[in-house]
């Protein structure tokens, strides 16, 4: 067995033992002192690392528990992930999202609109327009006084604005 | 009264079964926590909402793993969450605490034996070198090592296969004895 093979064992868990490989690491360590200095090495190290007090809470842990459970605090400590993903957008990259949104918003808009009046004074010439509305009537069946009145009021600026094409 | 049913009972309002589970399970998961952020108030912050996380889900949790591997993975995603979010924050940088009368790195030519490399070094070293681990090596390897999981918990913690598993500790070992090696010689 060479130092390496022996180093990556001695590294791995005492749980994952292998008694014929033990075997030959034992051999290896009693006649290699670097070996061995490493084992006791990292056997002190890990032991510092596992008995460290500070792996058990606090007493209390669970009273502390239900304390902020009984305040619904979700959020931990401040700069802790549970932080809304806008709040911990810098400002920089939000007012670069709000300004690309307002420029989708108003490009739509300005689009919208030139072609709305596009299809206006392209394709509905005025005695068009008196066509529709009169068949929109008759879809409606509006054929008493009040929707005479409703149907005046939709017909007017449709005429006013027919007249003033002219 | 099983793990489950208290947990079941706690999300239900029992606080007395709520004081059973939690201390039945409070010291694995604050150390999981504990392992990952070296930080005792981290630990304690992150070990609270793995707790809340579980009363949330108590509903969803459905017997397939045990519940203290359910935990555990609660408790690994939530640190790994904690310090993806705080990179400003060297992992490990805390481990000062369990060092603080000393400072500085180990000379590299120091070796154990000579009575310069302290215990507590050695653990710094140890701990670093585990800190510089590629993630996935990192949680493998700690949760085998550290919080002393078998393989097959540590394959259920990570959802990945034993294979896999094993793969990962191998590398983890190889890459910690490259890198304790130059410190570690007699």
């Amino acid at each position: 067995m060479n130092c390496t093979l022996a180093q990556i064992k001695l590294i791995s868990l005492h749980n994952q033992a292998d008694a014929a490989f033990d075997a030959m690491l034992s051999d290896h360590l009693q006649g290699c002192r670097s070996c061995l200095n490493f084992s006791k090495a990292l056997d002190r190290g890990f032991d510092s690392l596992t008995s460290d007090p500070g792996r058990k809470p606090e007493t209390g842990f669970f009273d502390r528990l239900e304390q902020r459970r009984s305040k619904g605090v979700i959020v931990s400590a401040p700069g802790n992930r549970q932080l809304p993903a806008v709040v911990r957008l810098s400002p920089a990259i939000a007012a670069a999202a709000a300004s690309v949104l307002l420029g989708i918003w108003l490009g739509g808009r300005l689009f919208f609109a030139s072609v709305t009046e596009g299809a206006n004074t392209l394709q509905l010439t005025d005695s068009q327009r008196e066509v529709l509305l009169a068949s929109y009537a008759s879809d409606l069946q509006l054929t008493d006084e009040s929707t005479t009145a409703i149907e005046s009021y939709l017909y007017e600026p449709e005429t006013l604005s027919g007249n003033g094409n002219k | 009264m099983t793990d489950q049913e208290l947990l079941q009972k706690y999300a239900g309002g029992n606080i007395a079964a709520g004081r059973t589970f939690v201390e039945m399970y409070q010291d694995k998961v604050y150390a999981v926590c504990y392992s990952f952020l070296r930080n005792a108030h981290d630990a304690e912050d992150v070990a609270q909402e793995v707790f809340i996380e579980a009363i949330r889900n108590a509903d969803k949790f459905r017997g397939d793993a045990r519940l203290g591997t359910w935990l555990y993975r609660i408790a690994v995603n939530r640190s790994l969450n904690f310090l993806r979010d705080n990179r400003k924050r060297r992992f490990w940088q805390e481990l000062d605490a369990l060092i603080s009368s000393r400072g500085g790195e180990p000379e590299a030519n120091h070796t154990p034996g000579d009575g310069i490399l302290e215990q507590r070094d050695e653990a710094r070293l140890i701990a670093d070198a585990i800190a510089n681990l590629p993630e996935k090596q990192r949680i493998a390897f700690m949760l085998n090592k550290i919080e002393d999981l078998s393989y097959a918990e540590v394959a259920e913690v990570m959802e990945a296969s034993f294979s896999s598993v094993e793969s990962l500790i191998f590398r983890a070992r190889e890459n910690l004895q490259k890198k304790l090696k130059k410190y570690f010689r007699g």
